[in-house]
């Protein structure tokens, strides 16, 4: 070395202390640089850490599996967090969908029909007590009145029997208090729809001269005044002609199922409609 | 002369394995700065040059793999290694717990540079969950030292034939 040998270490110091400055002030200046060296060293390390990692891959995995379980309790417990929020979140996003679903149903009933018609939400069901009833969250503030029909996507769920502001409630189609004027579609036989509880409903007053069959589809005459003509009310289930009396037995099953509904559509006529004529005309 | 031509090969492998050992054993959480513990260790028993010169090639390479920038790690280094130097005057190496304590502030002296040079570097504030994760990081590196020091002294020794010697203080 040139160096006098007193000052050597010194002058050595200082010289690696201002060449590492000018490589860092180097490096902040042109910091998207990459130099050779830097190159020449990230290929050089490369080929040598994946021989290590391949190396120790096995016992890498023994390690971190059953010895380095830090933090494996948080991670655990927030996972738990994260999994029952996104549970939460998937069960609303099946809700709104199935609710879409049911919604779309609806409206293409309503533009199948010809009549006003309100939308409302099942807000409560008394299915159980002798009166088969349900409870919907619109009233005379949205419209409705006594009597208005109520249908739903797959027909006929009942007429309002009782109304508020914002709440009705509805007699089903099943109720024993219910009589609905309906027809055979096939062979246009009339009678009167009742309902009979658990077991749907039973079509009366149709004479053992008719000739009705199982899985014949019954439907609404719109004589009475309160159901529009042509609403699906049930399919033929059941028919006995009993040697005593002028008319059949026939068992109807609904077509609405009661314990499923969560949305319903309400007829709004006006009261001078004549429904039978209009639907007629129609 | 072989030293120095061994020099570039053996930081290479001394960095990337101590990167490993980070990634495998602590799954990347901290990292064991084995290199730090080199550099103290040459500031004890190394003299200005080959010492210096390690330090510096090892600050480059632990730069070039860990920083997105050059020169940080190497300046850092080059001035531990000086630190040591110094400090060797006083301290003894064959001390644990001096050795011990000695790393514990030579570790917390380079993450304050880093805190220092990281607003200068990356133009934004460290965050203080990479200040505490530094913390066991530095507990870490300083309880190993002095079983290093003495791994290192018997590579040393074994290396060059015979008992190492602690270099003349100039």
């Amino acid at each position: 070395m040139l160096l006098p040998k007193k000052h050597q270490p010194l002058i050595i110091a200082c010289l690696l202390v201002i060449i590492s400055l000018i490589i860092l002030s180097y490096s902040v200046k042109q910091p998207t640089r990459v130099g050779f060296f830097r190159e020449l060293i990230l290929e050089t390390a490369a080929p040598l850490a994946s021989m290590i990692t391949v190396s120790f891959k096995d016992l890498a995995g023994v390690w971190k599996r059953y010895i380095f379980l830090v933090g494996l309790e948080d991670e655990n417990g927030r996972l738990k967090r994260d999994n029952a929020s996104l549970i939460q979140e998937i069960n609303r996003y099946r809700e709104g969908y199935l609710e879409n679903i049911r919604l779309q149903k609806l409206l293409a009933l309503k533009e199948r029909t010809n009549h006003h018609t309100i939308a409302a939400m099942v807000i409560g069901r008394d299915q159980t007590s002798i009166i088969k009833t349900i409870l919907i969250n619109k009233g005379t503030s949205h419209g409705l009145r006594l009597d208005l029909p109520v249908i739903a996507d797959q027909g006929v769920v009942g007429r309002i029997i009782e109304t508020s502001a914002h709440v009705s409630r509805v007699l089903l189609l099943i109720d024993e208090n219910s009589n609905i004027d309906a027809l055979i579609q096939e062979s246009r036989s009339q009678g009167i729809l009742q309902g009979a509880a658990s077991l749907g409903c039973s079509l009366k007053y149709v004479p053992k001269t008719e000739t009705v069959n199982v899985g014949n589809i019954v439907v609404s005459s719109g004589l009475s005044g309160l159901f529009p003509k042509g609403l699906l009310l049930g399919v033929v289930k059941n028919v006995e002609k009993t040697d005593s009396g002028l008319f059949q037995k026939i068992d109807i099953a609904p077509y609405v199922d009661f314990s499923r509904l969560e949305e319903v559509m309400v007829i709004v006529l006006d009261k001078t409609d004549n429904i039978g004529k209009n639907h007629r005309l129609n | 002369m072989t030293y120095y031509i061994s020099l570039p090969f053996f930081s290479l492998a001394l960095i990337v394995s101590q990167m490993m050992i980070g990634d495998i054993i602590f799954s990347g959480k901290i990292a064991v700065e084995l290199s730090l513990i080199v550099v103290i260790y040459a500031g004890f028993r190394f003299d200005v040059l080959r010492g210096g010169i390690l330090s510096f090639i090892l600050g480059f390479i632990h730069d070039c793999l860990t920083c997105s920038l050059s020169g940080l790690y190497t300046l850092i280094y080059v001035l531990i290694f000086l630190i040591s130097k110094l400090a060797s005057l006083r301290i003894s190496p064959g001390k644990p717990f001096l050795i011990m304590s000695f790393t514990f502030v030579c570790a917390l002296f380079e993450g304050m540079m880093i805190i220092l040079f990281h607003p200068l570097l990356y133009g934004g504030g460290i965050s203080t969950h990479a200040i505490t994760s530094y913390l066991p990081q530095v507990l870490i590196v300083s309880t190993l030292s002095p079983i290093l020091f003495m791994v290192f002294h018997w590579t040393e020794a074994a290396l060059n034939g015979r008992e190492s010697q602690p270099v003349k203080r100039t």
